[in-house]
């Protein structure tokens, strides 16, 4: 298009650019009006787990681990060595035979696409030549066209061509349309197999029917002016989110292995079993190519064992009425003398006591996720755990003592773990939840070198998990 | 902007990372508001077309595919269409001004204009009735044919071709007492 000089003069010297606006103002007036999402369903899904997490490590940690029950034995009441007067009462008394029983009870968790190019022309049959739009979708790699756009009885948004102007429908590869021919009377055109099946009216025009003519190639992407609210973009397939933040609890097994100096190992099996494994933590997960991912975290892990040992209590006892003298006389009368006098109790004491070994640790796992249909996936991941800063609680029994095992000179305070685990999630609006199952193995001894003996640990897990992809 | 930081920006925003969106933004919105501006009746209204134009921007720029074309060209094109978008919800409030055809011929040139102040354009421009704005835009800035505009416009070719005419008029006989002004050296 020829433009007059004033044309030309005009576009030259306005400014193409605006440089006295409040920038920031801006933004943040653009950042109100988007409205993003604030995420609100994502802070109480991790602020839910990071509760959860506290909680349980606090009330471990509160919990103490020593309880004693019931059980016991009537001991032997003896005789004390010290003389009363005697005196004789003849009034019947129950002898003390039976010191009563010490119980101690104690019981020890656009709008669609606005792209349309003009055209060149299209003929009819008879002669008369119009142009019409045709859209372009910009993001694909074959050229798809679109019917332009009439009346879309949706919005009732029209658009009136001159008098000349007819429709031609473009099919693309994947939709079926019937081609109605353009006639004297307003004709549906109906898209078979598109996704929104919106109606167009195609308005009277030419009464013979144009030859579908396919538009000529554009060169780059050209936005038309068309607003294309007519017609929906095919959908997109979502793009597979790269980063999940998760949050896991399991629960599992205790399997503990000793190896070393046999009295010593055997003494503590007989004293001590190993009871469960509690690991919970948050991960973050980075997705790469194929479904593959890496993911690390924080996690803490507590491995409990209950000991359960039998002691022998005694103390001393002063009763006020106890049978110290039995005197047969002559004529074969006994008298019993009563008096003051002190009796040795013996108890035997059950206890159960729980000994705890904490770590905060560091998974570092890889695997790879295997999608089931919509909803449904199947992850499927291997690898290390380093366990750091580490502490424990209980007692165990050396010699003749009990020693509390947070004294023990020979305990690590790391360990290395591998770890395997296959977990089922289901996809939500607001994440993904599942189940699974893990099996973790120590590595190395969680004694030093030089102690009496070995030990690893092994569990094998339920567990309970959320994740969150962004 | 260089190139490779622009396709890091781009690439960030299909990500919807917050950061690349602010740096470009930051980069775009006075070009973008330029635009506005030429289109619309007042600043609060061009502010408007600058927001909508960067909300759809966020939105679509997943779609950009930079083997295609050159971004600025891709964003200059969607914030026009939004623009008339928005025009175009409006169109009940398009005032077209029905001019004598007997308007007296007023010469400006480059020189002429380059005289005047970017403000003092902007403002001639925006009180130009609202149809022959969009025209004039459409025309002269966007580089379209008469048979697009009139397209786009709901209105007839000969139509268009006209309205350029009187709009172009009009806007002379408005910048003319300031050129005025400017050679007796008043401003």
């Amino acid at each position: 298009m020829n433009k007059d000089l004033f044309e030309k003069a005009l576009k030259d010297n306005y400014p193409n650019s605006a440089a006295d606006f409040d920038l920031d103002a801006a933004w943040e007036a653009l950042e109100a009006r988007r409205k993003k999402p604030k995420h609100h369903a994502i802070f109480w899904f991790f602020a839910g787990a990071l509760l959860l997490l506290g909680g349980l490590v606090g009330w471990w940690l509160q919990t103490d681990g020593h309880k004693s029950v019931l059980a016991h034995s009537a001991g032997e009441p003896v005789h004390s060595h010290e003389m009363v007067p005697v005196t004789t009462e003849h009034h019947n008394v129950t002898p003390l035979a039976v010191v009563p029983l010490r119980s101690i009870d104690n019981t020890a968790v656009a709008k669609g696409s606005n792209n349309s190019n003009p055209v060149s022309p299209v003929h009819s049959p008879n002669g008369t030549s119009i142009s019409v739009k045709t859209s372009q979708n910009i993001p694909q790699n074959k050229t798809e066209y679109r019917v332009s756009v009439l009346k879309n009885e949706k919005t009732g948004i029209e658009q009136r061509l001159a008098n000349t102007a007819i429709l031609t429908s473009i099919v693309s590869a994947n939709d079926a349309l019937t081609n109605q021919p353009a006639m004297a009377s307003e004709t549906a055109i109906t898209f078979k197999n598109t996704a929104d099946r919106n109606r167009f009216t195609l308005l009277e025009t030419l009464p013979q029917v144009v030859p579908l003519v396919s538009p000529p190639k554009t060169s780059a992407l050209a936005l038309s002016p068309w607003s294309v609210d007519f017609i929906e973009q095919k959908k997109r397939k979502p793009k597979t989110p790269n980063w999940w933040l998760g949050a896991q609890a399991t629960y599992g097994f205790n399997l503990l292995k000793r190896q070393g100096t046999s009295t010593y190992v055997d003494a503590r099996a007989m004293d001590e079993l190993p009871l469960d494994l509690i690991q919970i933590g948050l991960n973050i997960r980075r997705g790469l190519k194929r479904n593959w991912f890496v993911e690390t975290g924080i996690q803490y892990a507590q491995w409990t064992d209950v000991r359960r040992y039998t002691a022998q209590e005694e103390h001393t006892e002063t009763v006020p009425n106890l049978l110290l003298l039995q005197v047969v006389q002559v004529n074969g009368d006994v008298e019993d003398f009563y008096g003051p006098g002190s009796v040795i109790v013996r108890q035997q004491v059950t206890s159960e006591n729980y000994n705890r070994y904490q770590y905060f640790e560091l998974p570092l796992m890889a695997g790879k996720a295997f999608p089931l249909g919509t909803h449904w996936r199947l992850d499927l991941s291997a690898g290390g755990i380093i366990g750091l800063g580490s502490r424990s609680s209980g007692t165990v029994t050396i010699g003749s003592d009990d020693l509390p095992v947070r004294d023990l000179p020979y305990r690590k305070a790391g360990s290395l773990s591998a770890e395997a685990r296959m977990s089922m999630m289901y996809k939500t609006k607001i994440g993904s939840i599942g189940l699974s199952v893990s099996g973790r193995s120590g590595i190395n001894s969680q004694t030093k070198s030089g102690a009496m003996f070995e030990e690893k640990r092994r569990s094998l897990g339920l567990g309970f998990l959320l994740q969150h992809a962004f | 902007m260089h190139e490779d930081r622009l396709l890091q920006l781009i690439e960030g925003c299909q990500r919807g990372q917050p950061p690349s969106e602010k740096a470009l933004f930051k980069h775009f919105a006075p070009k973008v508001l330029a635009i506005a501006r030429r289109y619309a009746r007042d600043e609060p209204q061009a502010l408007d077309f600058l927001q909508e134009s960067f909300v759809l921007l966020f939105e679509k720029i997943r779609l950009f595919d930079a083997s295609k074309g050159a971004f600025e060209a891709w964003l200059y094109r969607l914030s026009v269409n939004t623009i008339l978008q928005l025009l175009r919800k409006n169109r009940n409030q398009v005032s077209w001004l029905e001019l004598p055809d007997d308007l007296p011929g007023i010469e400006i040139d480059d020189s002429d204009l380059k005289m005047l102040r970017h403000d003092q354009l902007m403002i001639a421009i925006r009180q130009l009735p609202d149809g022959y704005r969009q025209v004039l835009n459409l025309y002269v800035f966007e580089d379209w044919s008469h048979q697009e505009i009139a397209t786009t416009l709901q209105i007839s070719e000969s139509s268009s071709r006209s309205q350029l005419s009187r709009a172009k008029q009009l806007l002379k006989q408005k910048l003319q007492p300031l050129l005025r002004q400017y050679e007796q050296g008043l401003i």
